[in-house]
């Protein structure tokens, strides 16, 4: 294995990272120097050194291993949350070492649970950091990073093909290299237009551009305590509704939907399952909401349910209501959600719906293949015939993904966390989506959690995002030939 | 970019890097021992100016009982010293007061025993010097009371400050730590480059110069990078083939 190769890259990232920084160091200075300038200003040197170190040895590559590729991702992963930490330790305050650790891995994995108790005390610089780590991880700081590489495209796609879920690039039609840039236009189209409308909707300017960071990457850090509910705007939530379904919609299918292609959102028979899910899920929690009293109008219901269960869905984590108090029915909603998820190929976390929707297709042939035991069943997603490999390799994610639930339950409740808050605060990281239930609901999230807890917590949020076998691989490269 | 670039940007980033954490830590340390200086300073001016004040009451205390004992309705001049001193003493500590509301009960106090003081001087009658005796006591007890009151206060303000001074120096290590951090990084990456691109190339065409001067044996050595490095090995490669095509000959 080439670890100045791997080095190169990981100073990409890093370089990257360090842009954002000084960015961030920028609009702190823009607000009369505030008291993050200082941290942001030395973290971006810092990084930035050490990121543009590797690239005066090593060159441009035309060729790179599937195994180097790995390394680079997830060593990405690990080293951009590592270096992501460096501006809330030096700005102090709440940070300590765990919690500065926490946050930058809840922002880098997408996942948005703060472990702070006030949010609004951090200043405007630091508050954007927070926010781009969740831009950065949202469009994955590997990819991101190739497009302004001028490489060939081979090294570009071995890269991409481990940062996505595997279903998802069965599905695209386009070159790797264009795929690239389609990506990060259709993302960095999908972040001005949201942070646009968010201002049109009556969301000062820098509040928008922070939620439209989050809600593209379906991150859910918000610079409110109250998060969403904070602004109490029913437009702003109809919008951030709109973008965070569309953010966990494959991307692809996005850009061919929009470009007028075949190959569109509405045939594709997963997005239409999500969206099915979507809705019904939206519907009972409301109806749920209303018949138990949580909410006396049809239209509070609906306006909690319907945000509530798009938010968990497509792991975004945004609150605008206190889930915790709400009848067990709409809790085990929201939790079935927040299995299931987006779409592969979307920013989104959890065990995704392609392959929810496998599973049941796979149900659906097993009692076809017992009612006619010499029926040949090959089973189809959009149209595609699936390998058994495929098929296998989706089943065994998603037993794999409910075992790593369970014992990551046991570990938390080991501690002595109630059942409820244990195994949400588990399936929340693992799926990226941001605060669960119990101790660590919409108003308190992660900040009265013990620095263990939040450790575990992070460990699960880095193999959710990596998709379980892309983190776990790091540490068997030894065995791999 | 040719090696010596390379090397002396190496070097210059490592040099930057460890200047930067010096520079680091210097404001860092600067910053914190200035906060040190400054709570030591805040701490000797209030034992001070408390001092001040005691002593100040105590020379009009001293006047007061002076009068008594000699039955004169004219304080000496030690009222006047005491009164100017206090006053002056407690303007200093009101510009320096961080929290206003502590020296209320100071001013309260001050007017009280002042008032008493000014009283018997001005012939109010007390029925008995006992009965001035015993409210002059109060109001001086309560003076007094005040001051040693305002001195604790201070210096539970100035415990409180040394705990914010704890916790804001492990605030300064950590941009010391994390520059430190940062040069091991890099150093190491330095090292693990400059082994990489020039020592292991140097020592593979070492040893192979070195056996095809034995054995005339064909090599080739593989270098990382288009370099001077890489076209070092290529030269030498071309003159072991031409020394071999000539010893054919």
């Amino acid at each position: 294995m080439r670890y100045h190769i791997i080095a190169r890259y990981i100073g990409i990232v890093l370089l990257i990272n360090a842009a954002f920084m000084l960015v961030s160091a920028v609009i702190s200075f823009s607000y009369g120097v505030d008291t993050a300038f200082y941290p942001l200003l030395l973290s971006g040197i810092i990084t930035g050194a050490i990121g543009g170190f590797p690239l005066i040895f090593v060159g441009r590559t035309q060729s790179i291993s599937t195994k180097e590729s790995y390394c680079i991702v997830v060593g990405s992963w690990l080293i951009a949350c590592l270096f992501g930490t460096f501006p809330y330790l030096l700005w102090g305050g709440e940070f300590d070492v765990f919690t500065a650790w926490f946050e930058s891995v809840s922002g880098f994995t997408t996942t948005g649970s703060t472990a702070l108790t006030d949010v609004e005390a951090l200043p405007h610089g630091l508050l954007f950091w927070r926010s781009s780590t969740h831009w950065l991880g949202g469009i994955g700081v590997v990819m991101f990073a190739l497009v302004i590489l001028p490489v060939m495209g081979r090294t570009k796609m071995t890269l991409y093909s481990v940062e996505l879920s595997p279903l998802a690039r069965d599905n695209y039609k386009y070159r790797a290299q264009k795929l690239v840039r389609i990506l990060v236009s259709l993302y960095l189209g999908m972040t001005v237009l949201s942070t646009v409308l968010l201002r049109i909707s009556g969301m000062p300017f820098f509040d928008a551009v922070n939620h439209s960071f989050s809600v593209t990457a379906t991150g859910g850090f918000s610079i409110k305590n109250a998060s969403i509910g904070f602004y109490d705007n029913a437009v702003a939530e109809i919008i951030l509704i709109f973008f965070m379904t569309l953010s966990s919609i494959h991307f692809g299918l996005i850009f061919a939907t929009i470009t007028g292609k075949h190959n569109n959102i509405l045939r594709s028979e997963v997005t239409r399952f999500f969206l099915a899910t979507l809705f019904f899920a939206g519907l009972l929690v409301s109806i749920n909401l209303f018949f138990t009293d949580t909410y006396q109008s049809w239209g509070e219901a609906l306006r909690n349910g319907f945000f509530h269960t798009v938010s968990n869905m497509t792991t975004t984590g945004f609150s605008r209501a206190q889930t915790n108090l709400w009848p067990s029915f709409s809790i085990l909603l929201l939790i079935f959600v927040m299995f299931q998820c987006g779409c592969a190929g979307s920013t989104t976390g959890g065990i995704k719906s392609d392959r929810v929707w496998l599973a049941l297709k796979v149900l659906k042939a097993k009692i076809m293949q017992q009612q006619h035991p010499n029926a040949v069943v090959r089973l189809k997603l959009n149209n595609i015939p699936q390998d058994d490999s495929v098929i296998n390799f989706a089943m065994f994610f998603i037993v794999v993904y409910l075992l790593l639930v369970l014992v990551g339950t046991l570990i938390v409740t080991a501690t002595g966390l109630d059942l409820l808050t244990g195994f949400s605060l588990i399936l929340a990281s693992m799926s990226n989506v941001g605060p669960g239930f119990g101790a660590v609901d919409t108003v308190n999230e992660f900040s009265q959690v013990t620095p263990f807890i939040k450790t575990i917590s992070t460990i699960f949020m880095l193999l959710g995002r990596l998709e379980i076998f892309g983190f776990v691989q790091l540490f068997l490269l030894k065995w791999w030939r | 970019m040719g090696i010596r670039g390379k090397i002396n940007l190496g070097f210059g980033f490592i040099a930057l890097l460890l200047l930067f954490s010096g520079v680091v830590s210097f404001v860092e340390m600067g910053s914190l021992g200035k906060q040190t200086s400054d709570l030591l300073d805040q701490n000797s001016r209030s034992i001070e100016l408390s001092r001040r004040m005691l002593d100040a009451v105590q020379l009009q205390n001293s006047a007061v009982l002076h009068a008594l004992v000699n039955g004169n309705n004219e304080p000496d001049y030690r009222m006047a010293a005491g009164q100017e001193n206090f006053e002056s003493a407690l303007a200093e500590v009101t510009a320096i007061a961080a929290v206003p509301g502590i020296l209320d009960s100071l001013y309260s106090a001050r007017s009280a025993y002042g008032k008493v003081l000014e009283e018997y001087f001005d012939g109010h009658e007390f029925r008995n010097s006992s009965e001035f005796i015993e409210s002059y006591s109060n109001v001086y007890n309560r003076f007094n009371g005040a001051i040693k009151e305002f001195m604790i206060i201070s210096q539970a303000q100035e415990s409180e400050q040394a705990s914010l001074l704890e916790s804001n120096a492990y605030r300064a290590l950590i941009p010391g730590i994390i520059s430190l951090l940062a040069s091991i990084i890099i150093i190491s990456l330095f090292a693990f480059f400059i082994d990489l691109y020039y020592t292991r190339p140097l020592l593979s065409l070492n040893r192979a110069t070195g056996e095809f001067l034995k054995h005339r044996r064909p090599f080739s050595v593989k270098t990382e990078g288009r370099d001077e490095m890489h076209s070092l090995a290529g030269r030498v490669e071309d003159i072991a083939d031409i020394a071999r095509r000539k010893n054919r000959e």
